[in-house]
């Protein structure tokens, strides 16, 4: 037998991963929730604009989120599909994925409103989240690369922890924090710019596409 | 031997075929692909894998549309319900027969 069903699921998930443009999306919504933390945090509270601002962002931002599935389609049905084939996710994979990702955004935005306005202090544990979040996409980056083969979020994992560690021991702050989530996001859009560029020049269209 | 392992010799000859057992277990993990993707996943040339299609669409196990994306043809295939099924009776079948007969002791506990 030329190959056994796990080897064939594996190389299945994989596809998930071959084209990099989970990656882009990754970075450009982290940055975009990071610009708010960055707003919460050198903005004036008493200015007229800050309210409607955070109200407006905090809109915009999970209308992108929530039409970015379509975007990635389109994206796909571009770059991706003429390449290397159109697959379109299982049922119950696409119920895990989305879950996955809005429960993400959710605890992120969550973590950040409740520090910025709840009444206790925040500062002691602030200064942890780099190394827990490091250690936390750390953990995902191996798992990823070992279970499906990407390499590229085994080096993602590793610095996100790295990154962590120097920022909490170097810079423990609430900026601290902020600076640690756009070097990771930095890195996925990295990652994933390198991989479309990887991608496009090695795959050629199919001869249907051309 | 196990009366599991003798199972091996009712298993389904359709899905049994490596090549076929490749699309069908590659089709098991997404609800649709088209033939592209099932190319590049197989490895298969074009001949050898419409065949294979054409057989498991004979039995029922593979549905097959042929469309257009833009000016671009397509064609998409999907398991059906029966070839979902009998991928997992399959799977179930081989796993058992395996596992015990490297493992005979957990036979010989029955």
């Amino acid at each position: 037998m030329p190959d056994s069903i796990g080897q064939v699921r594996s190389r299945a998930q994989s596809f998930w991963y071959r084209d990099g443009l989970s990656d882009i999306l990754i970075g450009i919504i982290g940055l975009l929730q990071n610009g708010l933390t960055l707003v919460m945090h050198f903005g004036n509270e008493q200015s007229w604009w800050y309210q409607p601002f955070i109200v407006v962002y905090l809109l915009l931002f999970f209308l992108f989120a929530a039409r970015a599935p379509r975007v990635m389609a389109a994206m796909r049905e571009r770059i991706t599909y003429p390449r290397s084939g159109y697959a379109a996710p299982g049922e119950a994979q696409r119920i895990l994925r989305n879950t996955i990702v809005a429960l993400a955004i959710l605890a992120i935005f969550g973590l950040l409103l409740a520090t910025r306005y709840g009444h206790f202090d925040t500062g002691r544990w602030v200064q942890e989240t780099p190394v827990v979040g490091g250690l936390f996409f750390g953990v995902v980056g191996i798992y990823v690369a070992v279970r499906y083969g990407v390499l590229r979020y085994l080096l993602i994992g590793l610095f996100s922890i790295l990154l962590g560690l120097a920022i909490n021991i170097e810079y423990p702050t609430w900026l601290g924090t902020a600076i640690w989530l756009v070097g990771v996001e930095c890195a996925f859009l990295c990652a994933g710019g390198i991989t479309v560029w990887n991608f496009v020049r090695t795959t050629p269209l199919s001869a249907d596409a051309k | 031997m196990s009366s599991r392992l003798r199972e091996i010799a009712h298993l389904d000859r359709v899905i049994h075929e490596p090549a076929r057992l490749m699309i069908v277990a590659t089709l098991y993990l997404v609800k649709e692909a088209d033939f592209l993707y099932l190319q590049n996943q197989t490895d298969l040339t074009k001949g050898n894998l419409s065949s294979h299609l054409a057989k498991l669409e004979e039995s029922e196990y593979v549905e097959i549309e042929k469309t257009y994306r833009g000016k671009i043809p397509m064609t998409v295939c999907r398991l059906t319900k029966k070839g979902r099924a009998s991928f997992r009776a399959y799977e179930t079948a081989m796993r058992g027969a395996l596992f015990e007969s490297v493992n005979p002791a957990v036979e010989a506990s029955r």
